[in-house]
C-alpha cells in the first residue's frame, strides 16, 4: 500500500478497489481511451482522468512482481570479499550486506533516513542521547528473534581501541550504548552528533546477531538468505519467506565480479548478465542504442582529485599547486572522459549533490595563461615535479596526464608514475608528497569535510590545518538558522576551494547498466547499484 | 630406470622446498601488507594494527614462515590472510575450472596441433606446409585477449552461439556440457598452444630427418610416411614432449587473462589476487602446488626422453 | 680458417683438427639466398626497423597529441588531419603506432637477446658440466620455470614499479629460464652423440666441444626459436599491460595500445585503433618468423632442401 504513496500521490486518494480495479483494466490491456472514458463517466474531469490514467500506468509498471532471478555483475571480486559488515570495503561486499542483513535506518534517495529495524527513532534536545525503538516480531534466517541484544553486540564491534572496524571513525563520539529492555536501547554521546541516524544507515552498521564470530555466512535479517557464498566466486541469496518487510521480490539473487570491464560490457549486452557496474563512459551510447538495455545513472558527489602534501618541501610550493589547478582539463573530464556523467570539479568536496552545497563561489576552468604566470613564480622552471597515480576511480589517471600534457606546453614537467592499485591505499596515499585519491559520496556535507579535511582528520590528504575552518565545523552542527547555516557552509567550502591545496577537477556519477526488465531501482546517490541499497526492491517485470 | 626417477623425485622435491622459500621472502619485500589492504583506503592505524595483530603478521618474518612450512608438512594449508577462509576451500572452489578447461584444452587441442605439426614435417615447403606455417604464427602473434575477444564477436555476437563470459557453476555437467560451458575459453586457449606446438612438432620431427640414419633409409626406398612414423617421431619425442609439458604447466598456472576474461575464477586468478592483496599464506599455497605440477609435468618429460634416447639414460 | 697445405696422402680431418667442410676439396658450400618468402620477410622487418629509429621524427603527431582539441570524441573514422582516426584518448593512431614500433621493437629485443644470451650461455654451460653442477643450475631453474610467469611479473613491477628498464629484465630473466631449458636440453642430445664423445676420447677440450660440435649443430634450432621468443615477449609485455602493469600510459607500445582500445570493436565508429596495432605487430612476427625459417631451410643445412 505504501508503494502507491511514494509514488504517485493521486493514486493513494483512490479506494482501494478503485485503485485494484484500474490497475486490473490497465494489466488487461485497455486502452487510454476507454479508461479516460470510463473515468468522466463516472464524473472525473479530463485533467482528473490523465492523471489519474498516468498514474495507474505508472503504478502497474511498478507493482513488483514476484518470483524470477536476477544476476548482478560487480566489478571487484577476489579472496577478500567477507561477509564481516564491520570489514566491507568493496560495492561488492556493501551490495551483499544489504541482500543478507538489516539495519536501524535505512537512507534515502535524498540522503535522509527511513526507520528500518528501529521503528523510532528519538533524541534529546543537544542531540547527545539517542533512543532506537525496535521493531517488533523480525526474526533472523535462522529464524531466533531480533532484539536488543543483537544491536548492541553490533554496535559494540565498531567501538573501542582494538575495533577492526572500517567505520569506527563514525561512531567515535558514541560513548556507549545502554539495553533499555529487550526491544529498546539508548546510545549515549560525548559529544552531539545530529546525524547519527544517518551514520547508522550506511552500509557498515548492519546488524548481525549477538555472539556471531564466524562469518562464513551471513545470518541476517535481510530480504535473501544466503544460499551460496564463495568468496571471489560468487554470492547466491534465496528470498527469506518471513522477510519482515515489503522487498525480497526475487526467487534468487545472484551476484559476482567481472574484473574486466570489456568482459563485464560483453556479458551485459549478451544477456548473461542482467546488470553491471562502472559501465565505461564511452560505451554509453551504444547501450542506450541497444533495445532492452539501459542506463542507470546517479548523480552524485563522489571525486577524484590530486593532493600535495603541504608539509613536504617541493608540493608546498603555493604557485606550484596553484598552477596545478589552473591545469586541470575539467571539460575533457567530463565530456571527454565521463561523457557528461560528472559534473566539474570546484577545488572544494560539496557539489550540487549534497545538500549544503554553496553555489556562489566561482567556477575554475583550464587557465593556461594563469598557470603560466604561477609556475614562473614557482621558481621550479624545468625540474621535474612527480606525480604519482593508480586506477582508482575512472578520471583518476586521466586527470594527471592531462594536466601533464597542458603543463608541457608552459614548460611545466610533470613527471606522472602509475602504479597498480593493489596496495595503493597503504603505500602511497597520504604518503607520497603529490598523488592521486578517489572518494565516495558520504551523506552528508559534515561528514564528508570531518572525514577529509578538518586539521587533525586521519584522511586529511593535504595536511591543511586551519583554525577557523576546524571550529566553523563543529560550530554549525549545532547551528539551527537556515540562512546562518548556508552561509556557513559557504564560507567553509570557500576556504577549501582558496587554501587547502588540492586539485578537484571532476565529481562522477555513478553509473551502471541494466536490462529494461530490471525494475526496483534505487537512487541513494553514495555508491553503485543505487548506492547499494537496491537488492530489497528489485524485481523482474518478465518474470 | 627406476633409482633414476626416484632420484629425479628427490630433486623435484628439493626444488619445491627451495621455491616455497624463494616465495615467501620475494613477497616479504613487496609494499603493503594483508591487514593494510584488506581494510582499505577507509582504516586507521589502530584498524590496521588490531587486524595484523590478528593474523599474526606482527610476527618476525622467520617466525612466520616456519609455522607455515611446519603446517604444510602435516597437510595445513592455512587460512587466507584476507578472507579468514581456510586456503584448501578457496582452492576447491576454484580448482575444478581450471583442471576441466585445461584437461579438456589438452585433450582436444594437443592432438590436434601435433598431427598438424607432423603432418606439415612431412611435406617440407608444401603449399600446406606454407599455410599451416603462416597460420600458426599469426596466430601466435595475437595476445590472448585479443583472440578472446576476436572470438567473443564471432561466435557471440555475430553467430549468436555460445556466451561472453562463462555463466553459473561447473557443478554436475557431463563431458559434452562442459565442453559447451567452457567453449570459448578451450577454443581460445587451444589457439594460444597450437601455434607453438604446431611449430615445435614441425621442426622436432624436422631435425631429426637430418640426421644420417633418416638419409640412410631414404637412400633405402623407405617410403616418407614410414620414415617419419617409425624412425623419426620416436626421436622427435624428447622435445615435443618438453614443449606439451611446458604448455600443461601454462594451462594450470598461466591462464590468468583468459580467466578474468571470461569471468570464471580459477587458480591463475586466485594467486594473482593473492599477490594483489599481499596475502602470503594464499600464495604460499597455491605456489607450492603450481610448483609440485610443475615438477610432476616435467618429470614426465624427462622419463619420456629417457625412453626415447636411451643415450640419456647413462649419465656421463 | 685457413685451409691447410695441399698434401700427398690422405689426411683425416681429426687429425688436423678440422672439419670435413673446411677440406680443400670439400664440396662448396651453398650461401644463402633468400627466397620469395624469404625476401618477403626481409622487407617487413627493415621496414620496421627503419619505423622503429625513425618513427619519432616522422610521426605527424607527438604520441600524446590531440589532432582535435575542441572535440571530445574517441575512435574517429580516419579522416583530414587523422589518417587512421583518432584513439580511445582522441590521439592520433598513426603516430602512436611509429612511436609504439620503436618501443614495442625495442623492449622486446633487448629481453630476448639478454634472455639468450644469459640462456644460451648457462644451458650450453650446464649440459658439458659436470653432472654435480648440472644439477644445481637445473633446479634453480627449474624453481624459476615453475613460477607462473604473469605471477613474477606482477611482483616485480609491484615492487619496483613498472619502467622500461624494469619490464626487459624482467622479461629477459623470465625467458632466459625457458631458453635455459631449452639449449640444455639440445646440448645433452649433442652431447651423447657418437662425435662428441669421440671428440672427447680423444681429448678435446671443453672449450672445443663447445664451438666446434655443439655450437654448429644446436644453433639452426637455437636461431628458429629465436623468432618464437621474440614474439613470447612481445605478447608477455601486452598481457602485463593488460593486467595494467607494461608500459604505461601516456607512452604507445603496441601491446598496450591493443588492450587501451579493445572497446573499439564493441563501441567505435572505428575498428582501426584496436586492428592498427595487432596487425603491425602481426606483420612484424609473421615477417621474423618467414626469415628465420627461410635462414634454417636454406643457410646451409644438409638434407634441408632435399625431401
Amino acid at each position: 500500500m505504501s508503494y502507491f504513496k511514494r509514488n504517485d500521490p493521486t493514486l493513494g486518494t483512490l479506494s482501494h478497489s478503485d485503485r485494484e480495479l484500474l490497475i486490473k483494466m490497465n494489466r488487461q490491456g485497455v486502452s487510454r481511451r476507454d479508461v479516460l472514458t470510463m473515468l468522466m463517466g463516472a464524473g472525473a474531469t479530463l485533467a482528473a482522468s490523465n492523471a489519474l490514467y498516468s498514474g495507474v500506468a505508472h503504478a502497474a509498471e511498478n507493482t513488483p512482481k514476484m518470483g524470477g532471478r536476477l544476476i548482478m555483475a560487480a566489478d571487484q571480486h577476489g579472496p577478500n570479499d567477507t561477509l564481516d559488515p564491520a570489514l566491507f570495503t568493496s560495492a561488492a561486499d556493501y551490495f551483499r550486506g544489504r541482500m543478507f542483513y538489516g539495519s536501524l535506518t535505512r537512507l534515502t534517495d535524498s540522503l535522509g533516513y527511513e526507520p528500518e529495524l528501529a521503528e523510532e527513532v528519538l533524541s534529546n534536545d543537544d542531540a547527545t542521547v539517542w533512543t532506537f525503538k525496535l521493531r517488533k516480531g523480525v526474526e533472523f534466517h535462522d529464524g531466533k528473534s531480533f532484539t536488543a541484544d543483537d544491536v548492541l553486540y553490533t554496535m559494540n564491534r565498531h567501538m573501542g581501541a582494538d575495533s577492526v572496524s572500517n567505520a569506527s571513525s563514525l561512531v567515535t563520539m558514541i560513548d556507549r550504548w545502554e539495553k533499555v529492555n529487550d526491544h529498546e536501547v539508548r546510545a549515549v554521546l560525548s559529544s552531539p552528533n545530529a546525524d547519527l541516524p544517518i551514520a547508522l544507515g550506511t552500509f557498515h552498521f548492519k546488524i548481525v546477531q549477538d555472539g556471531t564470530t564466524d562469518f562464513q555466512t551471513a545470518v541476517g535479517t535481510g530480504p535473501y538468505s544466503v544460499k551460496e557464498f564463495k568468496p571471489g566466486v560468487r554470492a547466491i541469496g534465496a528470498r527469506f519467506d518471513n522477510y519482515w518487510g515489503e522487498g525480497g521480490y526475487l526467487d534468487e539473487l545472484e551476484h559476482y565480479g567481472i574484473g574486466d570491464s570489456v568482459a563485464r560490457l560483453n556479458a551485459f549486452l549478451a544477456g548473461n548478465v542482467d546488470a553491471m557496474v562502472n559501465l565505461p563512459p564511452k560505451a554509453i551510447s551504444q547501450v542506450e542504442g541497444v533495445d532492452g538495455k539501459e542506463i542507470w545513472s546517479l548523480q552524485s558527489g563522489a571525486y577524484v582529485n590530486i593532493a600535495p602534501r603541504l608539509d613536504m618541501e617541493q608540493s608546498s610550493n603555493m604557485h606550484l599547486w596553484k598552477a596545478m589547478q589552473m591545469l586541470q582539463d575539467r571539460q575533457r573530464l567530463v565530456k571527454g572522459v565521463m561523457k557528461g556523467q560528472g559534473s566539474l570539479g570546484n577545488d572544494q568536496p560539496i557539489n550540487a549533490a549534497y545538500f549544503d552545497h554553496c553555489a556562489d563561489i566561482p567556477q575554475r576552468d583550464l587557465d593556461p595563461d594563469k598557470a603560466k604566470w604561477h609556475w614562473d613564480k614557482s621558481g621550479l622552471g624545468s625540474t621535474a615535479v612527480p606525480v604519482t597515480a593508480a586506477e582508482v576511480a575512472p578520471g583518476a589517471v586521466e586527470q594527471c596526464l592531462f594536466m601533464q600534457r597542458e603543463g608541457k606546453k608552459i614548460g611545466a614537467n610533470f613527471d606522472v608514475k602509475k602504479v597498480t592499485t593493489d596496495g595503493y591505499w597503504g603505500s602511497v596515499w597520504l604518503k607520497d608528497p603529490i598523488c592521486v585519491a578517489s572518494w565516495n559520496m558520504r551523506p552528508t556535507a559534515n561528514i564528508m569535510m570531518t572525514l577529509a579535511f578538518e586539521g587533525n582528520a586521519a584522511w586529511n590528504e593535504t595536511r591543511w590545518n586551519n583554525d577557523n575552518f576546524n571550529q566553523l565545523l563543529v560550530d554549525v552542527r549545532g547551528e539551527t538558522n537556515a540562512d546562518a547555516r548556508k552561509q556557513k557552509y559557504c564560507d567553509l567550502q570557500t576556504m577549501i576551494h582558496e587554501e587547502n591545496g588540492m586539485s578537484l577537477p571532476m565529481h562522477r556519477n555513478y553509473v551502471d547498466a541494466v536490462g529494461s526488465h530490471v525494475k526496483g531501482l534505487t537512487h541513494v546517490p553514495l555508491n553503485n547499484f543505487g548506492g547499494a541499497e537496491s537488492p530489497v526492491t528489485l524485481w523482474r517485470d518478465d518474470a | 630406470m627406476t633409482s633414476l626417477i626416484l632420484r629425479r623425485l628427490g630433486i623435484g622435491l628439493i626444488t619445491v622446498l627451495a621455491v616455497s622459500i624463494i616465495i615467501f621472502f620475494g613477497t616479504k619485500i613487496l609494499p603493503g601488507d594483508a591487514a593494510q589492504i584488506r581494510l582499505g583506503q577507509e582504516a586507521t592505524e589502530a584498524n590496521v594494527a588490531a587486524l595484523r595483530e590478528r593474523l599474526g603478521l606482527d610476527q618476525p618474518v622467520y617466525m612466520q614462515y616456519l609455522s607455515w612450512l611446519m603446517n604444510f608438512a602435516s597437510g595445513d594449508l592455512g587460512t587466507s590472510l584476507s578472507s579468514d577462509v581456510p586456503i584448501t576451500n578457496l582452492i576447491s572452489d576454484r580448482y575444478q575450472n581450471t583442471i576441466i578447461v585445461s584437461t579438456l584444452t589438452a585433450l582436444i587441442g594437443v592432438p590436434i596441433s601435433l598431427m598438424l605439426g607432423i603432418m606439415a614435417a612431412m611435406y617440407p615447403g608444401s603449399v600446406y606446409d606454407r599455410i599451416l606455417t603462416f597460420i600458426s604464427v599469426s596466430l601466435v602473434a595475437a595476445p590472448e585477449f585479443f583472440t578472446a575477444t576476436l572470438l567473443v564477436l564471432i561466435f557471440v555476437f555475430a553467430l549468436g552461439v555460445g556466451n561472453a563470459v562463462v555463466v553459473g557453476s561447473a557443478d554436475g555437467k557431463g563431458f559434452f556440457e562442459l565442453l559447451a560451458h567452457f567453449a570459448l575459453p578451450i577454443t581460445t586457449l587451444s589457439f594460444v598452444i597450437a601455434s607453438q606446438l604446431i611449430r615445435m612438432s614441425r621442426a622436432a620431427v624436422l631435425n631429426v630427418m637430418n640426421s644420417p640414419y633418416i638419409e640412410m633409409a631414404i637412400l633405402k626406398g623407405v617410403p616418407r610416411k614410414r620414415i617419419i612414423f617409425r624412425h623419426a617421431l620416436l626421436n622427435a619425442i624428447g622435445p615435443i614432449v618438453n614443449v606439451v609439458a611446458l604448455n600443461l604447466a601454462y594451462l594450470v598456472t598461466g591462464v590468468i587473462v583468459v580467466e578474468i576474461y571470461f569471468g570464471y575464477p580459477g587458480l591463475a586468478t586466485l594467486i594473482v589476487q593473492g599477490v594483489q592483496t599481499r596475502d602470503f599464506v594464499l600464495i604460499q599455497g597455491l605456489g607450492m602446488i603450481f610448483c609440485m605440477t610443475y615438477v610432476v609435468l616435467m618429470l614426465v618429460a624427462d622419463i619420456a626422453a629417457f625412453v626415447s634416447n636411451p643415450r640419456l639414460r647413462h649419465p656421463k | 680458417m685457413n685451409k691447410p697445405p695441399k698434401t700427398e696422402h690422405f689426411v683425416a680431418p681429426f687429425e688436423e683438427g678440422i672439419s670435413f667442410e673446411e677440406l680443400q676439396d670439400a664440396p662448396p658450400r651453398a650461401g644463402y639466398k633468400p627466397t620469395m618468402a624469404g625476401w618477403v620477410g626481409i622487407v617487413v622487418v627493415t621496414f620496421w626497423a627503419f619505423i622503429a629509429f625513425a618513427g619519432p621524427w616522422l610521426a605527424p603527431y607527438g604520441e600524446n597529441e590531440l589532432p582535435f582539441p575542441d572535440a571530445y570524441s574517441e575512435f574517429q573514422v580516419p579522416q583530414e588531419g587523422a589518417r587512421l582516426g583518432t584513439d580511445v584518448e582522441d590521439r592520433d593512431i598513426l603516430s602512436r603506432v611509429m612511436f609504439g614500433a620503436g618501443r614495442t621493437i625495442g623492449i622486446s629485443l633487448a629481453a630476448t637477446l639478454l634472455a639468450y644470451g644469459m640462456g644460451v650461455v648457462l644451458g650450453i654451460g650446464a649440459a658439458v658440466s659436470s653432472p654435480k653442477v648440472d644439477m644445481v643450475m637445473s633446479r634453480i631453474n627449474d624453481a624459476f620455470l615453475s613460477l607462473p610467469t604473469i605471477m613474477l611479473g606482477l611482483v616485480v613491477v609491484a615492487a619496483v614499479g613498472s619502467s622500461i628498464p624494469v619490464l626487459i629484465v624482467t622479461a629477459g630473466f623470465i625467458y632466459a629460464s625457458v631458453v635455459f631449458r631449452l639449449s640444455r636440453a639440445i646440448g645433452m642430445e649433442i652431447m651423447v652423440m657418437d662425435f662428441v664423445e669421440s671428440a672427447k676420447a680423444r681429448g678435446e677440450g671443453r672449450w672445443w666441444i663447445i664451438t666446434r660440435e655443439i655450437w654448429p649443430n644446436a644453433r639452426m634450432p637455437l636461431i628458429t626459436d629465436f623468432g618464437l621468443r621474440l614474439i613470447y615477449v612481445i605478447l608477455f609485455i601486452s598481457s602485463l599491460s593488460f593486467l595494467g602493469l607494461g608500459v604505461q600510459p601516456p607512452q604507445a607500445d603496441w601491446g598496450s595500445m591493443v588492450r587501451e582500445n579493445l572497446g573499439a570493436l564493441q563501441y567505435g565508429a572505428s575498428i582501426i585503433p584496436v586492428l592498427a596495432p595487432a596487425i603491425s605487430i602481426a606483420t612484424l612476427t609473421v615477417a621474423i618468423n618467414l626469415v628465420v625459417d627461410d635462414v634454417s631451410a636454406h643457410g646451409g643445412g644438409k638434407l634441408s632442401g632435399r625431401m
